[in-house]
């Protein structure tokens, strides 16, 4: 920790005593220049070419806010002008004696905005004017038809299996990391196929900051290529998209996940309440993960944790040579073990996904448990830990889900 | 609280008359109106003896989306409002019949802004970044050095029918409060800190989690040179679960360099975000340390590479017996335009990705390698993609090498006053399984022809194909699908007056057959409507 912290430490330090651009190789020189620039609050550099506003995101008034500062090498600001009509008009822009400026204008629904700005210097010296260059449009749509127009592109590339048209939707900023939600996408590809999921909205919310939430009712059908089998599911999911690089990319996804299905825990951040019983995921072998069924002749069988495998037996520890013996009949559970090194326990209030080591740790101190369904466990075989949340129990029938810690 | 149909088809034309009267009197110059609609009826047919795979609901149902949405000028304040609804018979659409999809009101008067209904005030990623049903106020004077304060209150619900605990869609109830105060210390560096909290009621199972959670954050933003932005945050979470009778202190950071200017675009990112870190409200991945450096460079105006490393771990309190697992994910791209010189369409992407996973029990070297070519022929315009992966998770987990091959060809053509856009695509999927010694096969092939007719506001899209999975597993199902679909909308002159309608129609056939004939079905749908907005 102390060394990755020093790192930083030197490359912030690196890059704040630098006189020069460090990271473009010594390719640009130009003296005079836009040392920041934001439109409505979102940094010019994170915007991309083009900004698409929506009314329900401005923040006050339905007025686009320009502000910024000139940088100058050892000159002073001569003036400031910046044109929205692609330079066929410029206007001068009032700056303070340190180079700051703000502009403000109220655009109309629809009209495009072709921005530049130009900052010289005393000695008449300009800056890179060609490189201000900002398309700006405030969308006459409402935010639900845009979101629909989000949605729609990536449900239609996930579909199709089209990787780098779904990639195209995601923003920089995806907050489970867009490399590792990249590679999922990839792998869920090939473990799936004749994908088609639908959605329908159930909320939308835009914010000031650009970003806006939306809820969505799925349906889904998959084949899975490893064993040709078909899944259907319906939930409820959440997404956050960003409106910050001209259009509205994906921010962020919950549980029960739509993409990137084979990293599940890495490329969701949070659980929705209330989403769905049996998430969908896809295992590091290419299989549906997380839930496994298995129905007995007597409700008398054990289960294997590391090969997600049961095995029929008469419920004693002799026959069984898994990690868990179940008699649903009884009802008990119980490790397959000496109680010495093998403990189980209830973890009540949380399911497979919340469920921490520290819980597991806690629970772990039965010889036996009652399976309840709906119920998480935590077991310790021997120094390994895991966790089992039991889906469903009914009869002779179990789907379970695990976590190895 | 539940809305009937005949209530909502009520509040629909009430609405709509509204809406029409207002359009037709003298408009106040600072006040909008307008509405959309989207009604469509749907009719499933599903036949076989496999259908209940099927993901479709067999009938005939109805959606109705319904939007409303406005915005004036009272006095010094400029007030706007949306409200949306939908109705559905069909449960695969909605678990509701009919359900208030979004309201909302906002009013500002450039120093005071206000918001009820559904408020989306996302502070920062850890601490807030979900909505609420409630009711916000921020504060921001421009042109002082007053902060900007940012309150909010209100419920984490994910719909309103969850507001008033309607059966199919209650969930527990999140109650969430926090307020933000944002400081620009000078023109470059502002900051920020936060306090959110989020506490549960109303379980609805003896299992149910119920936590009380309190995220304190601060973040900032920095630009200390042109071209070169930081940003960072760091929030420390605390909470209480009920259920398990449970409660933890945590902590996440993360930091961001980024440098951007011609040629090159370099960004450094580093994140820790403890096991025991909580966020109700925010987004955050717990127990990952994660490293990250990106690197865009514009070589020549032709060629642009991207290359990147992305490192991350887990088990950082050291608790998890079974160890750590270390993650590698390094990758390299170049793009190239017009990579055969008398080729002035030609494009070229070269891309390999590599992760390395090992620790934790599990030792993993994934490769993916691909190659993506784009150009013109005559009228003809070529998108080829050739993939390769090799998956080796020791041991015994997965060993597998997996081909893609994608080719689409798609043209143009217009006679007189009609379009025609005719494509082709073809693509197969090659897996070798060492583990299971087993081959997989897909292939997979369609023809499209889009038709438009721009005189008559017509545009159509006609596509059929098949795809055909062969495996080499006695044990496992081959299967083939053949599928049509037909979709096609058209905005008629005589519905001018309403601004912008459109008719539409879609339909598709969809067979589904495998080795084990139990499994066949069949799916028929047709779909009309009409989609409205003024």
């Amino acid at each position: 920790m102390k060394k990755i912290l020093l790192l930083i430490t030197a490359l912030l330090s690196i890059a704040l005593t630098a006189d020069a651009k460090w990271w473009i190789f010594g390719k640009a020189n130009t003296d005079v220049g836009v040392k920041y620039l934001y439109i409505n609050g979102i940094a010019a550099d994170e915007t991309g070419a083009s900004i698409k506003l929506f009314k329900e995101t401005l923040p006050s008034g339905g007025a686009v806010k320009i502000n910024g500062k000139a940088a100058l090498g050892k000159g002073a600001v001569g003036s400031v002008r910046l044109t929205l009509d692609n330079k066929d008009t410029w206007t001068d822009v009032k700056f303070a004696e340190n180079g700051t400026f703000e502009y403000t204008f109220s655009p109309e629904a629809g009209k495009v905005y072709t921005f530049f700005i130009e900052v010289t210097d005393t000695a008449g010296k300009t800056n890179n004017i060609e490189g201000t260059r900002k398309v700006i449009e405030l969308s006459a749509e409402n935010i639900q038809t845009k979101i629909r127009v989000a949605l729609d592109t990536l449900f239609d590339a996930y579909n199709r299996e089209n990787l780098q048209k779904f990639m195209a939707g995601v923003g920089e900023n995806f907050a489970g990391d867009k490399a590792m939600l990249e590679r999922a996408v990839k792998r869920d590809f090939d473990a799936l196929s004749n994908i088609v999921m639908r959605y329908s909205i159930n909320n939308v919310a835009a914010g000031a900051q650009g970003r806006v939430f939306v809820s969505v009712t799925y349906n889904r059908l998959v084949f899975v290529n490893k064993t040709g089998a078909s899944n259907t599911d319906t939930g409820t999911t959440e997404f956050v998209f960003d409106s910050a690089e001209g259009k509205l990319s994906l921010f962020s996804m919950k549980q029960p996940l739509m993409f990137g299905l084979s990293d599940a825990d890495n490329v969701a951040s949070g659980v929705v309440l209330g989403g769905a019983d049996n998430p969908l995921v896809l295992n590091d072998s290419g299989n549906l993960g997380g839930q496994l069924s298995y129905t007995s002749a007597d409700g008398s069988f054990g289960f294997n944790i590391d090969d997600s495998a049961f095995e029929d037996c008469d419920g004693t520890a002799g026959n069984c040579s898994g990690h868990l013996v179940f008699m649903t009949g009884v009802p008990y559970m119980r490790p397959d073990d000496s109680p010495a090194s093998a403990l189980i326990g209830q973890i009540p209030g949380k399911n497979i996904t919340s469920v921490t080591l520290a819980d597991v740790q806690a629970a772990a101190t039965q010889a036996m448990e009652t399976p309840v369904s709906g119920m998480t466990y935590g077991l310790q075989y021997n120094a390994q830990y895991y966790a089992i949340e039991i889906v469903s129990l009914n009869g002779n029938s179990i789907a379970l889900k695990t976590k190895t810690f | 609280m539940r809305i009937s149909g005949k209530l909502f088809h009520t509040v629909v034309l009430t609405f709509t008359a509204a809406a029409y009267a207002q359009e037709q009197a003298p408009l106040a110059p600072a006040s909008e109106f307008h509405a959309s609609s989207e009604l469509s009826v749907t009719q499933n047919d599903i036949l076989g003896p496999g259908k209940a795979s099927s993901s479709l609901s067999k009938g005939l149902n109805f959606l109705e989306v319904l939007n409303l949405y406005g915005n004036g000028t009272k006095g010094a304040w400029n007030y706007n409002y949306t409200v949306g609804a939908k109705a559905t018979d069909d449960d695969r659409a909605d678990a509701n019949r009919v359900s208030l999809t979004n309201i909302q009101g906002r009013a500002t008067n450039n120093t005071h802004t206000v918001s009820v209904g559904d408020v989306f005030e996302s502070f920062s990623q850890y601490s807030l970044a979900t909505s609420l049903k409630g009711g916000s106020y921020r504060f921001l004077k421009e042109g002082t050095k007053l902060p900007e304060v940012s309150g909010v209150f209100g419920w984490a619900y994910p719909r309103w029918d969850s507001v008033w605990k309607d059966p199919a869609t209650r969930s527990i109830t999140r109650q969430a409060s926090g307020l933000r105060l944002k400081q620009t210390i000078n023109p470059d560096l502002w900051a920020a800190g936060s306090y959110v909290a989020a506490k549960d009621t109303g379980r609805l199972t003896d299992t149910d989690a119920l936590y009380d959670a309190k995220n304190y954050t601060f973040d900032f933003g920095y630009n200390p040179m042109p071209g070169l932005t930081m940003a960072g945050e760091h929030s420390t979470s605390d909470y209480e679960e009920a259920t398990g009778a449970t409660s933890a202190k945590g902590n996440a950071t993360r930091m961001e360099l980024v440098g951007d200017a011609d040629p090159s675009r370099v960004s450094l990112e580093y994140e820790n975000v403890e096991p025991d870190f909580f966020s109700a409200l925010g987004s955050a991945s717990p127990d990952r340390r994660k490293m990250k450096t990106k690197w865009r460079y514009k070589y020549s105006k032709r060629i642009t590479i991207n290359s990147g490393l992305l490192w991350y771990r887990n088990n950082l309190d050291g608790r998890k017996t079974s160890g750590t697992t270390r993650n590698w994910k390094p990758e390299i791209s170049a793009a190239i335009k017009k990579p055969f010189a008398s080729r002035p369409y030609s494009f070229a992407d070269l891309s390999y990705k590599f992760d390395r996973k090992y620790g934790g029990g599990i030792s993993g070297a994934d490769h993916y390698t691909n190659l993506n070519y784009r150009d013109r022929f005559g009228e003809l315009d070529s998108d080829t993609n050739l993939g390769y992966t090799l998956y080796k998770t020791k041991t015994a987990v997965r060993n597998a090498k997996e081909m893609t091959f994608n080719t689409s060809l798609n043209s143009r053509y217009q006679v007189k006053a009609i379009v025609l856009k005719p494509s082709v695509n073809l693509g197969t999927w090659y897996s070798k399984d060492e583990l299971a010694d087993t081959t997989d096969k897909l292939y997979e092939y369609s023809l499209g022809l889009g038709f438009e007719a721009p005189d008559a506001n017509l545009t159509s899209d006609l596509r059929l194909g098949a795809n055909t999975l062969r495996k080499s597993d006695a044990a496992a199902d081959d299967s083939d699908k053949f599928f049509a679909s037909l979709s096609a909308y058209w905005r008629p002159k005589l519905m001018a007056k309403l601004n912008d309608s459109t008719i539409f129609l879609r339909a598709g056939y969809n067979s589904y057959a495998f080795t084990t004939a139990a499994r066949d079905f069949r799916e028929k749908s047709v779909t009309v409507g009409l989609n409205t907005s003024f």
